[in-house]
C-alpha cells in the first residue's frame, strides 16, 4: 500500500492524475493504441476464420508491426495511467480481468501470426481455434477495461 | 440547438436510456469495439494504398470496406442512442462538434474513392498506375479517423 501512495505521489503520477491536460492526453493514447492493437488483431483473427479468403493469409504479416507499434504505445500509456490511480486500480476487479485478458490476447494473436500469417499459407483447424480463443480474450480485456470505471 | 434538446430530453427513449443503469456501459462496450473494428480495417485498407503489404492484392482490399461499413454502422448506432440518452452533454461539446465534422469530412473521402478511385482498383490498378491521389485519400483517412477517436476520448474533458 505504501508503494502504491509513493507511485500515485510520483511525478508522473501527479502529472497524470492532476494536470488540466495530463489525463486525457494519456487516455487518448490508450484509446488510440488500443483501436491499432485490437483492431489489427481482430482482422487478422477473421482473415484466419474466413474473412476475405481471396487474400493470401501470408499477406497481411507486415501489420502485426503495426498491431505491435499499438501494443507499445498502450503498455506506456496504460502504464502512466495505473501511476495516477495506482492505489485503487491494484484492487479493481474489472483492471485484474484486463489484464489476463490482455496477456491472452496477445499471446494468441502472436502464436497465430507465428505459426499460420507467417507459415506456409496453409489454414488449419487449429489456427482457427487460437484466432476465436484471441477474438474472445480481446473482447473480455475490451469489456473488463470499459468497466473499471464502473468498477471503482 | 436548445430546441433539439429539450425535444431529445422528452422523448421515451431518453427516459429509458437514463434509467437502466446497465444500458449505458453496454453501449460504450460496443461503441469501443465498433472503434476497433473501423481503425482496424482503416488501417488494413490505407496503409496497404500507402506502400504497406504489397502482397495484398489491392482487387481484393474491399473485404476491409465491409468490416470497416460494420464498425461504423455499430458506432453510429450506439453513438445516436448515447445523443438521444444525454444531449446536453453532446450536442453543445465542442470536442463532439468537431468530431462530427471530421466524421463527415471521413464520408466525404470515402465518397471521392468510391466516385475516383474505386473503379481503377476494381479494374486491377496499382501503385503509381492509379490516378487521382490515392495516397493522399489513404493518408487523409487515417488522420481523420486519428481525431475522430481522440476527439471522442477527451469529450467529458472540455465541458464547460
Amino acid at each position: 500500500m505504501e508503494t502504491l501512495w509513493w507511485i500515485e505521489d510520483s511525478k508522473l503520477g501527479m502529472l497524470v492524475s492532476s494536470s488540466e491536460w495530463g489525463y486525457p492526453i494519456v487516455l487518448s493514447l490508450h484509446a488510440l493504441g488500443m483501436a491499432v492493437l485490437v483492431g489489427v488483431s481482430l482482422i487478422l483473427a477473421m482473415r484466419v476464420l474466413g474473412l476475405g479468403k481471396a487474400i493470401p493469409v501470408a499477406a497481411l504479416g507486415p501489420y502485426w508491426s503495426v498491431a505491435i507499434g499499438g501494443f507499445v504505445v498502450n503498455l506506456f500509456s496504460g502504464a502512466a495511467l495505473f501511476t495516477g490511480s495506482a492505489s485503487t486500480l491494484f484492487f479493481n476487479t474489472a483492471f485484474h480481468i484486463k489484464l489476463i485478458g490482455v496477456v491472452i490476447g496477445l499471446a494468441l494473436t502472436w502464436w497465430l501470426v507465428k505459426i499460420c500469417v507467417r507459415g506456409n499459407g496453409e489454414v488449419s483447424t487449429t489456427h482457427r481455434g487460437i484466432a476465436g480463443g484471441s477474438i474472445v480474450a480481446w473482447a473480455v480485456a475490451l469489456v473488463a477495461g470499459r468497466l473499471i470505471g464502473y468498477f471503482s | 440547438m436548445e430546441t433539439l434538446i429539450e425535444f431529445l430530453n422528452s422523448t421515451a427513449l431518453n427516459k429509458y436510456i437514463m434509467s437502466e443503469a446497465w444500458l449505458w456501459p453496454t453501449l460504450e462496450i460496443f461503441h469501443f469495439f465498433g472503434l476497433c473494428l473501423l481503425l482496424g480495417s482503416v488501417i488494413i485498407f490505407d496503409l496497404r494504398a500507402l506502400g504497406v503489404a504489397r502482397e495484398v492484392p489491392l482487387i481484393r482490399i474491399e473485404t476491409f470496406m465491409v468490416s470497416a461499413a460494420v464498425g461504423f454502422a455499430i458506432n453510429l448506432i450506439t453513438g445516436i442512442v448515447f445523443i438521444i440518452g444525454d444531449p446536453d452533454r453532446y450536442l453543445p461539446n465542442i470536442a463532439f462538434r468537431i468530431k462530427m465534422i471530421l466524421i463527415l469530412v471521413a464520408g466525404l473521402n470515402v465518397l471521392y474513392y468510391t466516385w475516383r478511385l474505386r473503379p481503377q482498383v476494381l479494374r486491377g490498378l496499382e501503385g503509381k498506375d492509379l490516378s487521382g491521389g490515392a495516397r493522399y485519400v489513404a493518408a487523409l483517412s487515417l488522420t481523420l479517423w486519428t481525431c475522430v477517436i481522440v476527439l471522442g476520448r477527451i469529450i467529458p474533458y472540455v465541458e464547460k
